[in-house]
């Protein structure tokens, strides 16, 4: 076809030559040529790094809590260095690895592929995203080690600001600098999929990844500027406490309201965790259609789904702030508002659903993740809705049912999410697979071990044990050591993932462009990809999912090679 | 859906094509200023409580012009109108939910 | 087209692709911004509604004269800046310069001015970080023999009102950092203004180059619109007798 030769012969006329056809990997070895890179899919790999630190960290401070909870009284720190350790744990849990995971993994490396675009709009954007993450991540991890925060994650004064002696401006400045670095991941990733998507990418054969990456993007950019003058004004309030002049902004002894800081604070905080869950749903998509070898049920509903969630979570927030103090009529709205947000999130369990039934399906390490997540989000997602209901919630709120509901959403749903991304795209990136029987292993394990985790968790709430108590009344005690049995599984877990993982850089076989037998233009690209991802702009003929008739999105046959 | 790779239909961005007059600059400098002497001078008319809204008036006029022409939303594309309209959007929700929240604290006793 | 290509970045497959990504780019920055102010201004709203008589009790003690010569400024500024988009696309490096540069100096005029009224706050004992916060001696505009002396403080005064120093104190730290967040945004933008004053020196701002200075008038004109809407709330939300300096 005419159009698509001109296409080809202009496209490939504006590539600059390069001298040999190499993957981003070998592009270049020097460790400047990472530090300097603005390679989307290097930047990614950084990511991926810091993240897998982080979240060893994070973990081990989970270990450190569920150790302490052995015992009803504290069984290996006094109150005051729990109180850190559990903040601690929340502050780099999600701000230095949930929230910045999938976009800064995936989302990097992949949504310029997906679309069939070179690069991100603005790559120089991207690298000074990573370094702005890192300088936070230095201030809050400075923070942490020279004495900690014992705020919990969620800081609020007047504690924060006049009563507590703990590191909360450094700390606080840190998650600060690290809210700018998502805003620059998502306004890049935004006007990536605006700007620059390939011919015949529209917006109904985008894959369902970049919908929800998009998605996310959109919360990151509109709803974290509100976290930041909600931690500059905690910041001031705090420094004028520390010199001794105190204004009351949040302090009711000085006229300020608390929940003022709680309604600025929530008003990012409840669109975060759809910050963290909606890649996951779009990865989720991706895996489901890829291993029951269907195309996704109900596309557009899934697609719009992804932006309901986004639209819908910006108005729930208070549904965090029932028992604070909040008026009787506000404490309706929320409530009324917090039962909607469950719909769109509902469509989508429902198609994928849908989307498994008569497949063909494999159970790989993908898949694995993929329907753990299908089970575990919605049982997490579920008990959102007695602590949604007024009622319900004023005996839930601030116990451990709370903290199962988030912990299944955030590890059952969106952390199984980030590991099945990782299994799913570890040969494309990477160019080596990894074990097949120790992958399915590792996948069981971790959730087998979460489950363990968690679900004691809501029989403690239910029963009334409040969260971010060291002591429990002596009747309990054998639901925290089960709840702690099963960390230990999910810490054997992982390491058995890394383990493997990391082996496959070593023994693993080398890895196809297409070992799945995946319909996306990623698995177009070589694996791993070129710098410029492609050879010339390809043109996309197809939808992303096109798993029946055999089809990549540029129209070639989809077989494994 | 307009490709930007279509090379048939592409638009040559040329920037003289779409220069602002600078009569019209001017103009909306002086409606401006307009403005400004308005909002103070009704801090000095003694009306109390509802001065407010009648300075939030003039400051949505005056900034509404600024975005309309000197800003270029006059010829921007509809995605930039959907940027602003989403911004606009979740200032409303973040302006309406908690104001519903401190209008109606201790109403009716509750 | 072949004029457009020295300005094309390699990732991108032509230039109107590329100039609508970096206006949409920054679009996305200003909805941020936005937000950002947003916040504060929802906090001062709700303190505006609980204290209104403190509030304008404070606002009544600032400086509208400089308030009002600060907003004509800004204001001159992004006229001149609006001209130097037009300058920069008909190729007119001479007066995109000077009008650069101009903009750049209404912008540090602003700031100028902010300090001086700072400094005045001070010496009014108006800081709420400062430990001689209402202690100086001002004058009474309720005094009845209109010398204009400075004879009580101002915590004097608030006493006789049955205002809260306390009220008051949170008003001013909500002037400081509205306006010292509005003041650190015009700083930046006076750095990327004399940013662009260079590369227009240097030549490499051209024609088919000009996103540039669009992108950051943009940016400008969002600061202007800022403080329009800032000015009424903090300077005026008191009733003034006089425009005193």
């Amino acid at each position: 076809m005419s159009t698509a030769t001109e296409h080809e012969a202009h496209a490939s006329h504006e590539y600059p030559a390069h001298p040999e056809h190499v993957s981003y990997l070998k592009d270049g070895w020097s460790i400047w040529s990472w530090l300097f890179t603005v390679d989307h899919k290097r930047i990614g790999i950084m990511y991926l790094v810091m993240l897998t630190i982080f979240f060893g960290v994070g973990g081990t401070l989970a270990g450190l809590v569920r150790a302490n909870l052995l015992t009803p009284s504290g069984a290996i720190m006094d109150n005051d260095m729990y109180n850190k350790t559990f903040t601690a744990h929340g502050v780099v849990m999600l701000f230095l690895f949930l929230i910045p995971s999938i976009p800064g993994v995936m989302g990097n490396f992949f949504v310029p592929i997906m679309i069939g675009a070179k690069d991100m709009a603005f790559p120089k954007l991207n690298i000074a995203s990573w370094y702005v993450w890192m300088i936070g991540a230095s201030f809050a991890v400075f923070a942490l080690l020279t004495g900690g925060l014992d705020t919990g994650w969620t800081l609020y004064p007047p504690y924060s600001s006049r009563s507590s002696h703990s590191n909360v401006v450094p700390g606080v400045f840190g998650v600060f600098i690290t809210g700018f670095s998502g805003i620059m991941t998502g306004l890049n990733i935004i006007v990536t999929i605006h700007r620059m998507r390939a011919p015949g990418m529209t917006w109904g054969r985008l894959p369902l990844f970049c919908w929800a990456m998009y998605a996310t993007s959109l919360i990151q950019l509109l709803a974290t500027p509100v976290l930041a003058i909600a931690l500059t004004l905690l910041m001031v309030e705090t420094g004028s406490n520390a010199l001794g002049v105190p204004i009351g902004i949040f302090d009711p002894a000085l006229d300020g309201d608390p929940l003022l800081f709680q309604h600025l604070f929530w008003f990012y905080s409840h669109p975060a965790v759809y910050i963290m869950i909606l890649p996951a749903m779009g990865v989720v998509s991706e895996l489901l259609t890829c291993f029951s070898r269907k195309n996704i049920f109900g596309y557009t509903a899934v697609a719009w789904s992804s932006v309901g969630i986004a639209v819908v979570g910006f108005l729930v927030w208070a549904h965090h702030m029932f028992v604070a103090g909040i008026s009787y009529y506000a404490a309706l709205l929320f409530s009324l508002l917090s039962m909607f947000v469950a719909v769109p999130s509902a469509i989508k369990i429902f198609n994928w659903t849908s989307t498994l039934y008569r497949g063909a399906i494999s159970f790989q390490a993908p898949m694995i993740f993929a329907l753990g997540f299908l089970v575990l989000f919605t049982v997490g997602g579920l008990t959102g809705i007695p602590l949604a209901t007024l009622g319900s919630d004023l005996h839930l709120h601030d116990t451990y049912f709370v903290v199962a509901h988030f912990h299944f959403v955030m590890v059952g749903g969106m952390v199984l999410g980030y590991l099945g991304a990782l299994h799913y795209w570890w040969p494309k990136m990477f160019g080596v697979m990894y074990s097949d029987f120790w992958s399915r292993i590792g996948a069981v394990l971790i959730c087998v071990g979460y489950v363990t985790t968690f679900t004691p968790q809501f029989w403690l709430g239910y029963h009334g044990m409040p969260r971010r108590y060291p002591n429990y009344p002596a009747e309990f005690q054998y639901l925290n050591v089960l709840s702690t049995a099963g960390y230990t599984i999910q810490a054997a877990a992982f390491l058995l993932i890394h383990t493997y993982l990391i082996a496959s850089f070593f023994t693993g076989k080398k890895a196809g462009p297409n070992p799945w037998g995946a319909t996306g233009l990623e698995w177009v690209a070589e694996s791993p990809p070129i710098t410029h991802n492609f050879d010339k702009t390809p043109v996309v003929v197809c939808g992303p999912y096109e798993y029946p008739l055999n089809l990549t999105q540029t129209g070639e046959k989809a077989d494994v090679r | 859906m307009a490709f930007y790779f279509d090379h048939k239909h592409q638009k040559l961005d040329d920037p003289a094509a779409s220069v602002d007059k600078p009569g019209a600059i001017i103009a909306v400098w002086f409606v401006i200023l307009l403005g400004v002497i308005a909002t103070i001078g009704v801090s000095f008319a003694h009306l109390g409580d509802s001065a407010l809204i009648v300075h939030m008036l003039i400051s949505v006029v005056q900034v509404s012009f600024v975005g309309y022409y000197w800003m270029h939303l006059n010829k921007a594309d509809s995605l930039t109108w959907l940027t602003v309209g989403s911004a606009m959007f979740i200032m409303l929700i973040l302006f309406a939910m908690p104001l519903s929240d401190y209008l109606t604290r201790f109403l009716g006793g509750m | 087209m072949s004029a457009n290509e020295g300005a094309l970045k390699h990732h991108f497959e032509d230039i109107e692709q590329q100039r609508g990504a970096e206006r949409l780019g920054m679009w996305m920055f200003l909805a941020t911004e936005v937000l950002f102010f947003g916040g504060v201004f929802l906090a001062y709203t709700v303190y505006r509604i609980w204290y209104p008589k403190d509030w304008a009790a404070a606002s009544s003690q600032l400086n509208v004269l400089v308030a009002g010569i600060n907003t004509v400024l800004l204001l001159t500024s992004s006229l001149t800046i609006t001209f130097a988009i037009r300058a920069a696309q008909l190729g007119n490096r001479k007066a995109l310069m000077n009008l650069l540069a101009i903009t750049g100096l209404l912008g540090a005029g602003f700031m100028c001015f902010k300090a001086y009224e700072y400094n005045q706050d001070y010496e009014e004992g108006l800081v709420p970080f400062c430990k001689n916060f209402g202690e100086e001696l001002v004058h009474d505009p309720d005094d009845k023999d209109h010398s204009h002396a400075a004879t009580t403080t101002f915590n004097q005064q608030w006493e006789k009102k049955g205002i809260a120093p306390q009220r008051i104190r949170l008003f001013m730290s909500f002037y400081f950092i509205m306006t010292g967040i509005h003041g650190l945004h015009i700083i930046i933008g006076i750095g990327a203004i004399f940013y662009l004053w260079y590369r227009a020196y240097m030549g490499w701002i051209t024609a088919d180059r000009y996103v540039g200075v669009e992108v950051t008038s943009l940016y400008w004109h969002l600061v202007d619109a800022i403080w329009l809407f800032l000015m009424p709330l903090l300077y005026l939300a008191g009733s003034h007798h006089s425009l005193h300096f």
